[in-house]
């Protein structure tokens, strides 16, 4: 054999080697490590049992991980009239961006109950932060990758990346693995992480974060709207009254969508947090309690 | 586009067959067009700039060639010349300079508000606009027979894997390359790809994951600046811009050399130099190479006396300083590798040591301290670079009189020994060996596992970041 054709095949057999580990991560992460991840495991599960709660009398609790410890997932259909069906979707770290292209999806993916409950706190609805990999894999629809990308301010090679995760549930879900790997490999990856990421700025500008919150809160609800849906959004319990929260609650009756605020008969304390942000069970119970008052008042007016 | 982005790959998997497929000529128009697309992939507007240096630079170096008339040649060479800085100080320099001015006569009593541009710099400026200078001088100088062809001219400064960050090319080194046809050889592609995967893993596993560590500590997250804090800040930012540079420098080798290219070397192990002018020998040798030949060897070089030496010396790294960015961060930090550099040359003539410094044989003990404490003077140097400015690299050193433990730092620590000790047995190796990359004379066998490893490890330890590459702003 000739020289030439020798490096060839070495050339062959390395690129071959490159693409069979990359096929054998995309196969791996689809067949085993997915299905293997509780939080998967329940984003999944979520997601799938959503177009069941569709039709009139139906109600879809959606958000992030502050839904997630506020409304329990076995709680959630006790809080709805007896006449009603309800059901929870969370997908953490998600933000407004995330769920204004993910409901557009679930509309077309036939999720359309009659009443949409979205929870994010005011700097998640009013930043520009998303959950870009992850969102582009479980959230979007792949023609609507590129405006997601473009209206969160990403640069057209962070677009290309968006894209990949798309199509690709290793690419998409890799941060996930590597924060799994990392933290079973270092002790302590946890808290340094927190201590990595820094904790995020409050929405100073309360007139800023009502006009911002205002036209965001109507452009959701025009678009539950068109799946003849009506939005219902929830402000988060906070540790502190903040004025942002009251000013996103101010926003919602400006773009007339019924808003539901934590009661204020006496502040949430600390044990009713498990770390100062997300509720803790006794928390998440009067939260509950709350909610369920609140929703039979807007779902009796929903015909 | 990045070159640890998806939409690059989809890029170079586009180019190479077609390139293959073509004759030179066609190869060179091609590969061209291909070289504006990736640069007007970052922003469009700035085509017509890197169009315009490009066309002046050509026509002044065959005119300069042409003529016999040393007043003329002189004068197109200080036009060219003036154009090209021109160029970069408008865009890199205009508002650092203004600024910095400004400042200076306040502090006068004389108030000025100087009008800034705030002008976004031109993604390679600093790469294309030294390149395009060394290749007008070495004209000037008739070391170099000038390209007739402004294509072949054009794709020599604009070749996209040098483009946007280097190594930046000596002219009599790529030129030729650009005009002579290229045949494909499978085992330069091989050694290419093998670049290209030991670039990725530099990047986006080393230096990514150190700059969450550098970015943390020099952000202040670690806490109030103390002892700890600040060390795990700087050996995480030194490793974090060498494994992003070199890596970078790697990818940039690897898909030159899949194209039937070579650059040269950009980095040789800098982190077990055993003195400063070692260093700079072994760390972003294209750039050392220039200052050199461009700068310090015009200045006068060694040939004026020890003084004039050591004035050439700390010159030439202030303005290689400065040319990182408009920033006193960057020329303290050329200022400090600059005397340093003096001081090290005063300290081995004082020794009365007449050999070079870097050839001298030397003990294991001596060389391994040498190493040591070399690494610990780049570090020190590096929180200037890092840091956003004069004062915040102060208060953030001040910090290492300051003792104080959190559980997290020995994770961090943990952490950064994960990445950084993989890199630094991988040099040892190509010290070693004195090899380009890694397992580069092994048997085949050794290199596809080596290459099966890395991938694996890029795969899963990746960090998701989109962090740019450090140089790009440059």
């Amino acid at each position: 054999m000739s020289d030439g054709s020798t490096r060839g095949r070495h050339l062959l057999v390395l690129v071959s080697v490159i693409v069979l580990l990359m096929l054998g991560a995309e196969i791996a992460t689809r067949r085993v490590l997915m299905p293997s991840s509780r939080i998967e495991h329940r984003v999944a599960s979520e997601l799938q049992r959503a177009p069941g709660y569709s039709g009139d009398r139906s109600l879809l609790f959606v958000g992030n991980s502050l839904l997630l410890y506020a409304i329990r997932d076995s709680v959630a259909p006790l809080l709805v009239p007896d006449s009603w069906r309800a059901s929870r979707v969370t997908v953490e770290q998600t933000h407004f961006l995330d769920w204004r292209y993910g409901l557009k999806q679930f509309a077309r993916r036939g999720v359309r109950p009659a009443v949409i409950a979205l929870m994010l706190d005011a700097g998640q609805l009013t930043g520009d932060a998303t959950r870009s990999d992850y969102s582009a894999l479980k959230l979007l629809a792949a023609q609507d990758v590129i405006p997601f990308g473009r209206d969160a301010g990403l640069h057209p090679t962070d677009i290309s990346k968006l894209l990949l995760s798309h199509f690709s549930a290793f690419y998409g879900f890799r941060a996930e693995l590597r924060k799994v790997l990392l933290s079973r490999l270092l002790p302590g990856t946890q808290e340094l992480t927190a201590l990595l990421v820094p904790a995020r700025a409050g929405v100073s500008d309360s007139l800023r974060t009502r006009r911002v919150a205002a036209s965001r809160i109507r452009e959701l609800s025009d678009l539950v709207k068109r799946s003849r849906a009506r939005l219902v959004f929830l402000v988060p319990p906070r540790l502190e009254s903040r004025a942002d929260d009251r000013a996103v609650a101010a926003a919602a009756a400006d773009a007339r969508v019924d808003v539901i605020v934590p009661d204020d008969a006496r502040p949430y304390d600390s044990t009713e947090f498990m770390d100062g942000y997300h509720l803790s069970v006794s928390g998440a119970a009067r939260y509950e309690k709350h909610v369920g008052t609140a929703l039979a008042k807007i779902l009796a007016e929903v015909k | 586009m990045f070159f640890d982005s998806p939409v690059y790959f989809v890029f170079l998997l586009a180019v190479v067959p077609l390139y293959w497929a073509l004759r030179h000529r066609q190869q060179n128009v091609m590969l061209l067009v291909a070289s504006y697309f990736f640069y007007g992939w970052w922003d469009y507007r700035f085509l017509a700039l890197i169009l315009t240096s490009t066309f002046v630079d050509f026509t002044c170096g065959r005119l300069i060639a042409d003529s016999e008339d040393s007043r003329r040649r002189r004068l197109l060479l200080f036009a060219a010349v003036s154009l090209n800085l021109v160029f970069l100080g408008f865009f890199k320099y205009y508002d650092f300079f203004a600024e910095s001015l400004a400042t200076a006569l306040h502090s006068v009593g004389i108030d000025v508000s100087p009008r800034l541009l705030n002008v976004l710099l031109p993604p390679g400026i600093s790469f294309y606009t030294f390149q395009e200078l060394a290749y007008i001088v070495d004209v000037y100088k008739r070391r170099l027979e000038p390209s007739r062809s402004l294509v072949n001219y054009a794709l020599f400064i604009s070749f996209f894997p040098h483009l946007i960050a280097g190594p930046i090319q000596q002219p009599s080194h790529l030129l030729p390359q650009v005009e002579k046809p290229r045949t494909f050889d499978a085992a330069k592609a091989f050694d290419g790809v093998m670049l290209i995967v030991s670039g990725l893993f530099r990047k986006c596993v080393v230096a990514d994951t150190c700059a969450l560590l550098a970015n943390a500590a020099f952000g202040g997250h670690l806490g109030t600046p103390n002892a700890a804090a600040v060390l795990i800040g700087t050996y995480a930012f030194a490793w974090q811009i060498y494994g992003d540079f070199s890596g970078y420098s790697d990818m940039a080798r690897g898909s030159a050399q899949l194209l039937g290219f070579h650059f040269m070397v950009n980095f040789r192990q800098p982190y077990l130099a055993i003195s400063l002018q070692d260093f700079w020998r072994r760390w972003h040798i294209s750039l050392s190479s220039w200052l050199r030949d461009y700068l310090y060897i015009p200045l006068g070089g060694n040939r004026g006396g020890e003084a004039a030496t050591q004035r050439n010396l700390f010159l030439t790294m202030l303005i290689g300083g400065l040319w990182h960015g408009a920033n006193w961060t960057f020329v303290v930090w050329g200022m400090m590798h600059g005397a340093g550099l003096a001081v090290e040359r005063a300290f081995h003539r004082a020794l009365g040591s007449t050999r070079d410094a870097v050839g001298a044989p030397i003990s294991w003990i001596r060389r391994w301290s040498n190493r040591v404490a070399v690494f610990h003077l780049v570090c020190l140097a590096w929180v200037f670079f890092r840091a956003d400015s004069l004062r915040a690299a102060l208060r953030f050193l001040a910090g290492l009189g300051h003792l104080a433990w959190r559980p997290e730092y020995g994770t961090a620590i943990l952490l950064l020994c994960c990445v950084a000790i993989p890199m630094f047995l991988l040099d040892l190796r190509l010290e070693r060996h004195d090899e380009e990359y890694a397992f580069e004379r092994a048997p085949v066998h050794t290199r596809v596992a080596f290459a099966a490893v890395t991938v694996a490890a890029l795969l899963f330890f990746s960090a998701n970041s989109t962090a740019a590459f450090i140089y790009f702003q440059f």
